[in-house]
């Protein structure tokens, strides 16, 4: 009676362990930081264009969201990114897994150069994150593939 | 002799000045119309973008509808996709030009990619420009650093009248 008590402990406790491995890595895969959630302080830091631009280093409040939009079965997923000067513009966003993609168009006065600016990175805790940024300048640059001038820099990200 | 010599010149002035104020007058409002009132609305839109150099297909006919709204100056754009799928995106304006900025929406594995579109307006109906796509796969051979190809889009706001029953991924017709 005893003895098939114990294998019958011995059987549940491999049985727990052999889930427990095999949920393990799905639990901590979803325990990586989720764009979505909370907010985000990102510093973006990118060098001079070859025309003159200047961005140099600039933090952003990043809030994202999905949002329900019926008829479409799919969420939207929006974002609102505001400067340290307190300007707000919308954006847009996806993840897959640890890697992401935000874009969002600058806020700019009239007659001043502008730009897109899109954010290529990866969750690499809860709370922290970090990629390449890519400025899309509105200046034409024929021999670039984009057509117009891009600059290429660097971003940071911490959750709030 | 005299008089009628003052009354040309002054007629003159006059026609100088009200030319001028009504040119600027004219071109301010242009500008205001152009930069932000015109693109608000329905408008069907269509592509012609090329494969990648890597081989990545934004798929040709792509003609869809996007609705770009303004609300207290958060300006979102929505693309209708096939299956109701409303893709979002981002703009802005100044003068005659605009830019607005999309995310793709991917299954899991396959290669996504951002969507920039750069135009003006060149009518209260009618916009043109162009296209960059660039994709999650990587490129060293690009300054972006990843597979980036650029096309260019025409498009036609939607009114009542419709634009034809000529869409091929939906149209005017499919939101009104």
């Amino acid at each position: 009676m005893r003895a098939s008590r114990n294998t019958l402990i011995k059987c549940a406790s491999i049985i727990i362990a052999i889930v427990f491995s095999l949920i393990a890595p799905v639990i901590i895969a979803d325990a990586k930081g989720k764009l979505g959630k909370k907010e985000w302080v990102i510093t973006v830091t990118a060098p001079d264009s070859v025309s003159g631009y200047h961005f140099g280093v600039q933090t952003f409040t990043i809030k994202a969201r999905a949002y329900d939009a019926p008829p479409s079965p799919l969420p939207l997923r929006l974002l609102s990114a505001t400067s340290e000067d307190g300007a707000m513009v919308q954006g847009v966003w996806r993840q897959s897994g640890k890697t992401f993609s935000l874009t969002f168009e600058l806020s700019c006065n009239d007659g001043e150069p502008c730009a897109t600016v899109i954010l290529r990175g990866k969750m690499r805790s809860n709370t922290r994150m970090n990629g390449q940024a890519i400025l899309i300048l509105d200046a034409r640059d024929r021999e670039n593939v984009a057509g117009y001038e891009t600059v290429n820099g660097t971003f940071e990200g911490v959750q709030q | 002799m005299r008089k009628p010599r003052f009354f040309a010149s002054l007629m003159a002035t006059a026609m100088l000045l009200s030319a001028s104020v009504m040119g600027g007058a004219g071109s301010q409002a242009d500008e205001t119309i152009v930069a932000h009132d015109a693109l608000l609305g329905v408008w069907a839109i269509n592509f012609v973008v090329p494969p990648s150099p890597k081989g990545n297909v934004f798929g040709q006919p792509h003609r869809h509808p996007f609705t770009f709204r303004d609300d207290s100056g958060q300006r979102i754009c929505t693309a209708k996709e096939i299956a109701d799928i409303q893709v979002p995106g981002a703009w802005r304006a100044s003068g005659d030009e605009f830019s607005a900025t999309f995310e793709f929406t991917c299954p899991d594995g396959v290669v996504c990619g951002t969507i920039t579109m750069r135009g003006s307006i060149t009518s209260e109906t009618t916009m043109r420009g162009r296209v960059i796509i660039i994709w999650d796969e990587a490129d060293d051979s690009t300054p972006t650093g990843y597979d980036t190809v650029t096309g260019t889009f025409t498009g036609e706001k939607c009114t009542k009248a419709g634009v034809g029953a000529q869409h091929d991924t939906g149209g005017c017709e499919s939101v009104q």
